[in-house]
């Protein structure tokens, strides 16, 4: 096992006697765990295949609407046999998108992420990973995860906030892979490493370890109300602030850092040449760690967001643009004097390509976060568009490249065909700039057609399905860009499948021999001050200075990882803390308004159903106070309105238009026939069918449980909470609307359906603010709203009072 | 008296500015840091380790493949 030899290395001191010591050495022989390389490889190939399809199908929901009615070939409707894409329970756009993301990230960039770091960390700490077991743990457990995850989300079990969808059990589950079994295997490996300096792919790999820890953890805190059903601890404007300060920086470590590392490992061993500046990369590293932390609010520009806030996530996401850059450059001139190499070596080829678009996306950010860009950008396909720049450019490509790398090593034998991997790389980009350009193009014409007026000063486009309409033709061409994308990794597949079949029949495992890395023998200089004439202070400061220069503590830093890791935990946590805790803390962030009640028992229950239907994926619930958002939707939002709302429902994106005004906008029977098909109230409506939401009955029992968690969470439930309570006051109400329903010749029997709960939600949104201040003295109760008494009462909103 | 009236009553308010200036201090610092003249021959040597995967001994294990 041990094998030894003689080093000479010159003592001090020794050149002057002139004479050498002979140390004996012990080499530690060791081999890598490649096999779980090949695992973490194979997977991330299917689950690829799997969020590209997925995301397929959504985006052809968004079209076939427009077919299956229009369509008509002699009387016939060739397309009708699609109709099953828009009223599946389980395969509506609502539930399906959250699967498409989650597959995405976690799944697919995650799986690739894992095979990286497992190949990379044990040839650059020289060491095998630290426990073989925990390897596989992981493996297992992250693929359990996605399993869940594929079977949760399609059934419509979710917490209702974008990319952090899945239930508290999952989540749980999630924390204990990640950090338990990934994360300690890692930094175990790390301390067991046989080389001194940790190459600073190991840096972003730290980085992402932990944040993706701290910003899962924070933002996950929730209180169970049953085995898939949850209830986040902040509402409102906070809960949206810690949603995307873990949006974004969910985008920064688990999409940007991670890969960073991979290209920072994989570059030079494609390019056969070290990165081109290694200080770069440093400064690349520290920029990102600590500016990436605060650029979250910069997704919530004119919300109700306290503007300091999002103001200061401006300037951040702009400042990030040069660091980020700093790093492309680095990537791409790690190539120099080899370019030609790029000819013919397709992963040179994907790395170049995902590295470009790095640059791209690393722009294209920045200025999308400048609030005047916003404006127009936020809400419109043009965000959707970034995304899948940064995504399919960069993290796509980037895995590509590093599989066509990895393939012929960990298989040992050849890439089954070169050629087939350049045609994927051709196929793919074709499929990223048919996919990017035209959602670009729908994007920005939808943000110009919403704040488009006409000369007497009115909304040029005041029916919204004509500005989704227009979009068709877009979104068709995407529907083949996507098409090319998934055709280029079906391609991939194949290729590695076929190179997985060449593989010998045993693996060479090759042992290495190093030798073990003795304890850190680093040594504190001591400086003595130069000065001669000077105070004692003046005299500490020049040995400050020196201290400084010398940067020795920066030395002792790389050397011990445990104290890098816990500066990495400090920078970021100190980020976020200093931008989170004054949004908790300080009172006058969130006015509270006196009219503003909680949800009576039965809108809470429709609120569930709009969470798991997913209907945020289309839906805003934030009118930002712009003219052509007020005139279209009604007065702006304000924080005080979302006080009791866990989660908040904000929304990200409107295919179709914002829900916070909708109360009392459409008589109860209109939304029973627009929820059953939207088709027969709005013939143009891309928005799924929910017919079952007329047949499934509403479990009322159930509906005491979430009142009374809701309660622990501070909303002033009063009577509500005691048993019974909750059930009772949410049929009384039932019954109520669907006499109402009946009255206005709708369909009867509704009172114990769904769609019931649903409407009275809808009914309820954004009325409350236009109804008089309760009774002080009286004690807080659940008012119940209906929409015939929901008609504003003072056209006028009311003051915002400060509580004090 | 609540817990939120003591937190209101700190003025926290200053707080995300000085620490954007705390940031940009100490991103200055890290700038400072790696530009240094005198870390060359460490950073060559660091930017070379993916390059290396370490020595290999004659011998190899097996593992099994098909
Ligand atoms: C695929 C995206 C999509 C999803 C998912 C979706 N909608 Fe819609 N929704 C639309 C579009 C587009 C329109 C505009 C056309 C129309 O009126 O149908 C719309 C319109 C509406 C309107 C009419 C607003 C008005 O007054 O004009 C309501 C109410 C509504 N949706 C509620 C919901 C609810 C509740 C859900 C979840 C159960 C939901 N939507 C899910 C796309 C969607």
């Amino acid at each position: 096992m041990i094998d030894s030899a003689f080093v000479a290395s010159a003592a001090p001191g020794s050149a002057l006697a002139g004479e050498t010591r002979r140390e004996r050495v012990h080499l530690e022989e060791y081999s890598y765990d490649d096999d779980i390389v090949r695992k973490f490889l194979a997977v991330t190939i299917v689950w690829g295949l799997v969020a590209f399809l997925v995301g397929l199908i959504a985006a052809l929901q968004l079209v076939v609407p427009s077919v299956i009615n229009y369509t008509t070939a002699g009387g016939a409707r060739p397309f009708a046999f699609l109709t099953f894409l828009t009223n599946v329970p389980f395969l509506t756009f609502g539930r399906l998108r959250p699967l498409h993301t989650n597959a995405a990230i976690f799944a697919f960039a995650g799986n690739a992420i894992f095979a990286a770091i497992y190949y990379s960390t044990q040839r650059l700490c020289k060491t095998r990973m630290w426990s073989d077991t925990f390897s596989r743990l992981h493996f297992w457990g992250w693929q359990l995860i996605i399993v869940l995850a594929a079977l949760t989300l399609p059934l419509g079990f979710t917490q209702g906030k974008e990319y952090a969808e899945l239930e508290w059990p999952i989540d749980i589950l999630i924390a204990v892979v990640w950090l338990g079994f990934f994360g300690t295997n890692f930094f175990m490996t790390l301390k067991v490493r046989r080389e001194r300096h940790m190459y600073v792919a190991l840096w972003f790999y730290i980085a992402t370890i932990v944040t993706v820890t701290m910003l899962h953890v924070v933002n996950s805190l929730a209180i169970p109300a049953g085995l898939f059903k949850s209830y986040p601890v902040y509402a409102g404007v906070q809960d949206a602030m810690i949603q995307w300060w873990y949006g974004h920086n969910a985008v920064a470590f688990f999409l940007t850092t991670p890969f960073l590392g991979m290209m920072y490992y994989f570059m030079p061993k494609a390019a056969e040449r070290p990165v081109y500046s290694y200080r770069l990369s440093i400064v690349h590293f520290w920029s990102l760690v600590f500016i990436y932390i605060w650029a979250g609010p910069h997704h919530l520009h004119y919300t109700a967001l306290p503007a300091w806030a999002s103001t200061l996530g401006m300037l951040f996401s702009v400042m990030l643009w040069m660091p980020s850059w700093g790093g492309g450059i680095n990537g791409l001139l790690t190539l120099r004097g080899a370019w030609h190499k790029l000819t013919d070596d397709p992963v040179l080829k994907f790395f170049v390509v995902g590295i470009t678009f790095y640059m791209m996306s690393t722009f294209e950010g920045p200025m999308l976060s400048v609030k005047t860009v916003n404006m127009l950008s936020h809400y419109t396909d043009w965000t959707i568009a970034h995304v899948h720049g940064g995504t399919l450019g960069w993290n796509g490509f980037m895995t590509f490249g590093m599989i066509y790398w990895l393939a012929p090593r960990i298989f040992q034998t050849n890439l089954y065909s070169k050629k087939m991997a350049e045609w994927h790389f051709w196929i793919g980009t074709l499929g990223i700039l048919l996919y990017v350009i035209p959602i670009y193009v729908a994007g920005i014409t939808q943000g110009l057609m919403w704040r488009a007026f006409d000369q007497s000063g009115a909304l040029a486009f005041p029916d919204f399905v004509e500005t989704v309409a227009k979009l068709m033709p877009f979104y068709w061409i995407r529907v083949i860009g996507g098409l090319l994308y998934f055709a280029g990794a079906v391609m991939m597949g194949y290729n590695v499948l076929r190179t997985w079949m060449a593989r010998p029949a045993v693996y060479e495992v090759p042992i290495l021999k190093t030798p073990p890395l003795l304890p850190a023998h680093f040594e504190r200089p001591v400086f003595t001050s130069r000065l001669d004439a000077n105070t004692e202070f003046g005299k500490a400061g020049d040995v400050f200075i020196q201290n400084f220069q010398n940067a020795w503590w920066h030395r002792a830093l790389e050397a011990i990882p445990s104290k890098f890791i816990l500066w990495s935990i400090v920078a970021v946590a100190i980020g976020s803390a200093l931008e989170i805790i004054p949004m908790f803390a300080i009172r006058s962030n969130v006015p509270t308004i006196a009219s503003v009640q909680p949800y009576t028992p039965l809108e809470l229950a429709g609120r569930d159903i709009y969470l798991s239907e997913g209907c945020y994926n289309c839906h805003s619930q934030m009118i930002r106070p712009l003219w052509a958002e007020t005139k279209r939707y009604g007065e702006y939002s304000k924080p005080g309105e979302f006080v009791y709302d866990h989660p908040f429902q904000w929304g990200s994106r409107r295919i179709g238009p914002d829900l916070a005004r909708e109360g009392g906008m459409r008589s109860s029977l209109w939304h029973v026939l627009h929820l059953e098909d939207p088709r027969q109230a709005s013939p143009q409506s891309i928005m799924p069918a929910y017919p079952h939401l007329l047949n499934d009955p509403l479990d009322f029992e159930q509906i005491q449980t979430r009142v009374r968690v809701h309660a622990m969470l501070g909303v002033p439930y009063g009577e509500a909470v005691k048993d019974g309570k909750a059930a009772e006051m949410a049929r009384t109400q039932a019954q109520k609307l669907a006499a109402e329903i009946v009255q206005a010749q709708g369909p009867t029997g509704l009172e114990n359906k769904q769609i019931i709960a649903l409407v009275a939600y809808l009914q309820r949104l954004g009325t409350d603010i236009s109804k008089p201040a309760p009774d002080a003295a009286a004690p807080a109760s659940v008012g119940a709203s209906s929409p015939s008494d929901g008609k504003p009462a003072r056209p006028d909103a009311p003051a915002e009072t400060k509580s004090n | 008296m609540r817990m939120s009236d003591v937190m209101s009553a700190l003025g926290l308010a200053a707080f995300p500015i000085a620490a954007m200036a705390l940031f940009l201090l100490v991103f200055a610092g890290v700038v400072v840091y790696a530009m240094r003249r005198s870390r060359k021959d460490e950073f060559d040597r660091a930017a070379m380790l993916p390059l290396s995967d370490g020595d290999r001994c004659p011998s190899t294990q097996k593992e099994n493949g098909r």
